[in-house]
C-alpha cells in the first residue's frame, strides 16, 4: 500500500492517519467557510420581507458580488497568513 | 327471475340443474364454469374462509403510523433554471420583451382611443365610406399608440433593470429613477420644463403604479 507514490515514498500508517487528519481538517475549514459566507451575504442582501419567493435582479447581483468579494477576502488574507506574518 | 335461482350455496364442482342454468349456452358449447358461476353469497363464504387463512399464516402486522404532512420541499435549481434565470436578468432582453409587450398593450389602447374619436363627417358620406373611415383612423391611431408605449416601455425596463443592476438593491427607488428618465426622454423635444414636467409625472405613476401591483400580494 502505497498511498504516496507521487513522492517516490511508501506511506507508513502514521503518515495516513496524519493526512486522514488534515483531509478532516481542510474539510471542517471548508465547511465553516460556506456557512459563514452564506451567512454574511444572505444578512447583507437579501430583505426580510419576503415579498417574493424567488430572488430579485437587485438581490441577485448582491449576492453574485458578496460571494466574489468575501472569495476574494479569504484568499488574501489567507495568502497573507502563509506568506510571513505581519508584525504585530 | 332470482329465486329461482336458488339454492344459493355452491359446493365446488357443483353443477346446477341444467335448466335453471344461467350459463347453459356456455354448457352446452363445452365450457367449463361451475365454481366461477356461484352467486354472491358463497363468494363473500369463500372471501371470508381466505381472509381467516391469511390471517392465520401471517402475524398481525402493526399499522404503520399516518405518514407526516407532506412539506414542500427545496429544490436545488437545475442549471437550465439558472441559464434562464440568467437570461431574464439580462437588460437588453428585458427590454426587448418590453418593447413588444408595450407594443401590444399600445395597440388595445389605440383601438379603444380611436374608436372614442370623432365620427368623420356625416352628410358627405355613405355608411360604408364612414365604416372604412373610422377602420382606416382606428387603424393608424393604435399603430401610432403601439409605437409609443412599446419606446415607454423598453426605455422604462432597460433603466430600471441597469439601475437596479447597479445599486443591488430591489427599491421604488428603481422604479423612481426608471420613470423620471422615461417622462423626460418621451416630452424632451418639447422643451426642458416640459421634460422635468414629463419625469415628475411619469415617475409618480410608476411608482403608483408598482405599488398596486407589487404591494397586494
Amino acid at each position: 500500500m502505497s498511498t504516496k507514490q507521487g513522492f517516490g515514498q511508501t506511506a507508513t500508517p502514521k503518515d495516513v492517519e496524519e493526512m486522514v487528519g488534515m483531509a478532516q481538517q481542510e474539510m471542517e475549514y471548508r465547511v465553516e467557510l460556506f456557512n459563514k459566507l452564506t451567512q454574511s451575504c444572505f444578512d447583507k442582501c437579501i430583505e426580510k420581507k419576503f415579498k417574493d419567493s424567488e430572488l430579485n435582479l437587485g438581490e441577485n447581483s448582491c449576492v453574485d458580488r458578496c460571494v466574489h468579494k468575501y472569495w476574494q477576502v479569504t484568499a488574501m488574507i489567507g495568502q497573507l497568513l502563509s506568506s510571513g506574518r505581519p508584525p504585530m | 327471475g332470482a329465486l329461482r335461482r336458488a339454492p344459493i350455496f355452491l359446493f365446488k364442482g357443483e353443477r346446477r340443474r341444467e335448466s335453471h342454468w344461467r350459463g347453459r349456452e356456455r354448457e352446452e358449447r363445452g365450457e367449463r364454469g361451475f365454481v366461477d358461476d356461484c352467486v354472491p353469497a358463497c363468494l363473500r363464504e369463500r372471501e371470508r374462509e381466505s381472509e381467516r387463512e391469511r390471517e392465520m399464516d401471517q402475524p398481525e402486522q402493526p399499522k404503520p403510523s399516518p405518514p407526516p404532512p407532506e412539506q414542500p420541499s427545496f429544490k436545488v435549481p437545475t442549471l437550465e433554471e439558472i441559464k434562464a434565470q440568467e437570461m431574464m436578468d439580462n437588460c437588453a432582453v428585458r427590454g426587448v420583451l418590453s418593447l413588444v409587450g408595450g407594443g401590444g398593450l399600445g395597440l388595445f389602447m389605440g383601438m379603444l382611443l380611436g374608436a372614442l374619436d370623432n365620427p368623420p363627417h356625416v352628410d358627405i358620406m355613405t355608411a360604408r365610406e364612414q365604416f372604412i373611415f373610422t377602420a382606416k383612423q382606428i387603424g393608424s391611431r393604435s399603430l401610432s399608440t403601439a409605437k409609443a408605449f412599446a419606446v415607454m416601455g423598453a426605455i422604462f425596463s432597460t433603466t430600471e433593470c441597469m439601475v437596479e443592476k447597479a445599486r443591488a438593491k430591489h427599491d421604488l427607488k428603481n422604479t423612481a429613477i426608471a420613470g423620471c428618465v422615461t417622462g423626460g426622454a418621451i416630452s424632451v423635444r418639447a422643451g426642458a420644463k416640459a421634460s422635468c414636467l414629463g419625469c415628475v409625472g411619469f415617475a409618480t405613476f410608476s411608482v403608483l403604479i408598482e405599488k398596486v401591483l407589487a404591494g397586494h400580494q
